[in-house]
C-alpha cells in the first residue's frame, strides 16, 4: 500500500531521528523481544501525536518526550530471558574495535546503567546524549538546578558501582 | 571508565541505526496498541457491549412481564450505568498526555488512574446491593418462592437486608483484592517513579 503524504513526512522525519528510539529501546528493555515491542509501541505513540505536533518544541525534544514517556510508563511484564549487553548494544564494528580491557570497562559501565531506576536512566541518556540541562528540563520537567545535582549523584553511584563490579565485592 | 568517555561511543552508535521502511511502518500502525490505557480502553468497551446485550435482553424479558414501577427501576439503574461509563471513559481519554514533560504526564496519569480505580471499585461493591435485591424480587415474584414482594414479612425483610449487607461486605473485599491485582502494580510503579522525580525537585 502506498504511503500518504502524512506517512512519508512521519517517515522521514522518524528516520532522521531514528536514533532516539532505539537508545530508547536499547535503555528500557531486557531482550530482543521487549525491544521490538517497546519500538513498535513508541512508533505507534509518534503516530498517534503527530497530527498534533505544532513545531513549539524542536521536533527530537518532542519525540524524547514520547520515547521516554512511553518507555517509562510500560507495565507489561518483560520476559526475564536474556539482558542486553555491551556486544548486542553497540554496533558490531564498534564493538571489535575496542581492545578487551576497554571492552570489559564498557560492560560493567553499561551494567551499571542498566541498573539504576527509571529515571535515572532517563537523566543519563539524556547526558550522553548531550544535551543541555534546559533541554533535559524541557523534556523532563524537573528544574535544571535539581538535574544537575542529580547528575553529579548518578555519576558517583555509578563510580562505585563500577568498581564494585571490577573488585567483585 | 567514567561516564563522560562513554558519550563518544554512545553518539556513534547513532550512524549504526538502520532507516524504517515503508512497509514496516505501514505494519506498525496496523497493530494495536499494547499500552495499559489503550488496554483498558478496549476492556471497557467489551464491557460496555456485553452490559448493553445482557441488560437489553434483562429488559426485555422483565419489562413485559413486571409492574411500571419496576421497570423505572431498571432503567434507573440502566442510566446510573451509562453515567458510570461516561466517567470512566473521560478519566481514560484524560489520562495521559505522552507529548507533555514526562513528569507532569507521569502526575496526571497517577491522579487519574487513582480516580479511575476509585470508581470502579465503589461501583463494583455498589452494584452487589443492587444486583442482589433485584435478583432476589425477581426471584420472589417470578419464581414463585413468596407470593408478592409487599406480601413479605418484616423479619423475611431483615433477613434479606441482612444478607445483602454480609454479600456487600463479602464483595468489598473481593472487589478490593481484584483491583489491587488488575491496577495494583502499575499504581505502585507510578507512585515510585512520581516520587523519585519529586525528591530529585525538592533536592536541588
Amino acid at each position: 500500500m502506498k504511503p500518504t503524504a502524512v506517512q512519508e513526512q512521519f517517515l522521514q522525519m522518524l528516520n532522521q531521528n531514528q536514533g532516539i528510539v532505539r537508545k530508547v529501546c536499547h535503555l528500557y528493555s531486557r531482550n530482543e523481544r521487549d525491544h521490538e515491542d517497546l519500538y513498535q509501541e513508541i512508533i505507534i505513540q509518534l503516530w498517534k501525536s503527530f497530527s498534533s505536533f505544532r513545531g513549539e518544541a524542536k521536533f527530537s525534544t518532542w519525540m524524547y518526550r514520547i520515547a521516554l514517556n512511553t518507555a517509562i510508563s510500560d507495565i507489561r511484564k518483560q520476559s526475564r530471558k536474556v539482558e542486553l549487553s555491551f556486544p548486542e548494544f553497540l554496533p558490531r564494528e564498534e564493538a571489535d574495535a575496542v581492545d578487551a580491557a576497554k571492552e570489559e570497562q564498557i560492560k560493567q559501565m553499561y551494567s551499571a546503567i542498566a541498573r539504576l531506576s527509571e529515571v535515572e536512566k532517563a537523566i543519563v541518556m539524556l547526558y550522553l546524549e548531550d544535551k543541555s540541562y534546559d533541554e533535559m528540563e524541557e523534556i523532563l520537567g524537573i528544574s535544571n538546578g535539581a538535574l544537575r545535582v542529580k547528575m553529579n549523584r548518578i555519576k558517583d553511584k555509578l563510580r562505585t558501582m563500577t568498581k564494585e563490579d571490577a573488585y567483585g565485592t | 571508565m567514567e561516564l563522560d568517555q562513554l558519550k563518544s561511543i554512545w553518539k556513534e552508535s547513532d550512524a549504526a541505526v538502520s532507516n524504517t521502511s515503508a512497509e514496516e511502518l505501514d505494519k506498525m500502525l496496523r497493530m494495536q496498541s499494547k499500552s495499559p490505557i489503550a488496554k483498558m480502553k478496549r476492556n471497557l468497551f467489551w464491557e460496555m457491549i456485553s452490559v448493553v446485550i445482557t441488560y437489553s435482553l434483562s429488559l426485555y424479558f422483565l419489562s413485559t412481564q413486571s409492574s411500571p414501577g419496576f421497570v423505572v427501576l431498571l432503567v434507573l439503574v440502566a442510566l446510573m450505568y451509562v453515567v458510570y461509563y461516561y466517567y470512566k471513559r473521560k478519566l481514560l481519554s484524560n489520562m495521559e498526555c505522552v507529548s507533555c514533560e514526562v513528569k507532569s504526564n507521569l502526575q496526571m496519569q497517577l491522579v487519574t488512574l487513582e480516580k479511575f480505580v476509585r470508581a470502579y471499585f465503589i461501583a463494583g461493591t455498589l452494584a452487589t446491593p443492587i444486583a442482589f435485591l433485584l435478583g432476589l424480587y425477581i426471584g420472589l415474584e417470578k419464581g414463585g418462592l413468596h407470593r408478592s414482594w409487599t406480601g413479605t414479612t418484616i423479619p423475611a425483610l431483615l433477613i434479606y437486608a441482612g444478607l445483602a449487607i454480609l454479600i456487600t461486605v463479602v464483595m468489598y473485599f473481593i472487589n478490593k483484592g481484584y483491583v489491587y491485582k488488575l491496577y495494583g502494580q502499575h499504581i505502585e510503579k507510578l507512585k515510585n517513579i512520581v516520587n523519585e522525580m519529586e525528591d530529585i525537585s525538592s533536592n536541588a
